[in-house]
């Protein structure tokens, strides 16, 4: 169920380290290699679709 | 003797009274007053800050662990940034009784200016939020002075770099009609450094949204220039709108972590919710942004579970935090917990730094652009 926000937790941990830039960089590696397999696909979309989101009307 | 008890007891008394004091009264002692006593309580006995572990601090103890963990790129600048954070918070310039102000001619931060700042700040958010009890008004009072601390020790890191690598000046480099701010050895003069950049640097082009960081890289590697520290934020203080609360929210998931950073917002900001979130009230809101992460985190996330214990309608919750949105239109799907936690993120400098880098988020400077028009729920 979660793994369609598989990546929320991962960036969220990786902040949160001393080294939060390369934690980061490595978040970002993972999500790319978990999003080759079929059980994080959806969730893999949902990442990128994250930045697409642009300001609107927003739906009630 | 005597009186020496007499004394003892008045002093005791006195620190009594500073002690029931709100966070908000006793900085405005410091900031109109100069009251050296309120500064006092203020630095000796309230532990209102906090870091990962929760455990309450002080002002000073609170800089302390900023310098602990500042990232490993300012260990050349984090000692000085530290006396620098502390002075900015503790300093009170002595009384000339000749004239009876304040000025030891000492040129260097007087607390009272970054306590007036507070002050202005929580007036602001009290204007847009109108009256709320005592308790909330300490907490977002605790809140905004840590949201303070550490956009000030940003700023003095990032003064305590520049300082530390005083050998190098900022040239602006006109392309196009637009000016590129670089940073090159001060022995290379103004002309040489334009020729420089001609040779070295292919196809410049001011509108490419990373192009100024590319090109220092270039100059950096040349020179044997160690990076200058990430710009910090825009002045948090400062900006309109509802920028500064997720700035703020940024600022602290370093401190706080992600999840506290983004279900504190949430709170302090629950008028912007949906009428059936705003009726949670914002400690169950604060809990129930915290239990939605906690349960993602343990991939145990149950809507209709959640949605029973904190009371609310199943589909209120997914349109608050729905773990699958319609890809095809983000815009209109993507739930507001989401949705305020990619804000946020966005609004964190390593992390806009880092998916620069990784090439994952090509976008991600647009993003920053749009964050001043927030988007929680607006009743439409």
């Amino acid at each position: 169920m979660a793994n369609e926000m598989f990546f929320l937790p991962l960036l969220a941990n990786a902040l949160e380290q001393k080294d939060a830039k390369n934690a980061l960089l490595k978040a970002f590696e993972e999500i790319q290699a978990r999003g080759q397999q079929e059980a994080y696909r959806d969730g893999y979309r949902q990442f990128q679709s994250f930045h697409e989101t642009r300001p609107g009307i927003r739906r009630s | 003797m005597k009186m020496e008890w007499e004394t003892l007891t008045s002093l005791d008394r006195v620190q009594r009274v500073y002690r029931r004091h709100s966070i908000v009264d006793l900085i405005r002692s410091i900031a109109l007053e100069s009251d050296e006593r309120a500064l006092s309580e203020l630095h000796n006995h309230r532990r209102v800050f906090h870091y990962q572990d929760n455990r309450p601090l002080r002002l000073v103890e609170f800089i302390g662990v900023l310098r602990q963990r500042a990232p490993l790129e300012y260990s050349n600048a984090v000692d000085q940034a530290y006396d620098l954070t502390v002075d900015k918070f503790s300093h009170l310039p002595s009384l000339d009784p000749a004239t009876g102000r304040r000025s030891d001619g000492r040129s260097g931060p007087d607390c009272r200016y970054y306590f007036n700042a507070f002050l202005d700040y929580v007036a602001k958010v009290r204007h847009k939020n109108g009256p709320v009890n005592p308790i909330q008004e300490e907490r977002l009072s605790e809140s905004v002075l840590q949201g303070l601390v550490c956009r000030h020790f940003q700023l003095s890191l990032l003064e305590s770099s520049r300082n530390a690598q005083r050998h190098i000046t900022k040239y602006e480099w006109r392309v196009n009609g637009d000016i590129l701010r670089l940073w090159f050895p001060a022995r290379l003069r103004g002309k040489d450094r334009r020729t420089w950049l001609e040779n070295h640097v292919d196809s410049p082009d001011p509108s490419k949204p990373s192009e100024r960081a590319r090109i220092q890289a270039i100059i950096n590697q040349w020179f044997n220039i160690l990076p200058m520290p990430s710009e910090p934020l825009s002045e948090f203080l400062l900006l309109p709108d509802e920028r500064p609360a997720l700035l703020a929210a940024a600022q602290e998931i370093p401190v706080r972590g992600f999840a506290k950073a983004v279900a504190r917002e949430k709170a302090l900001h629950i008028e912007k919710q949906r009428p059936s979130i705003q009726a949670l009230g914002p400690d169950d809101l604060e809990q129930l942004v915290l239990r939605i992460f906690n349960d993602l985190n343990r991939n145990e996330f149950n809507a209709s579970k959640i949605a029973r214990e904190f009371n609310l309608n199943e589909s209120t919750l997914n349109r608050f935090a729905k773990m699958k949105w319609d890809e095809s239109t983000p815009e209109a799907g993507i739930p507001d917990l989401w949705l305020n936690a990619a804000q946020t993120l966005c609004a964190h400098p390593l992390f806009i730094e880092a998916a620069q880098e990784a090439g994952v988020w090509d976008t991600v400077n647009q993003i920053q652009q749009w964050i001043p028009p927030r988007r929680d729920y607006h009743g439409q």
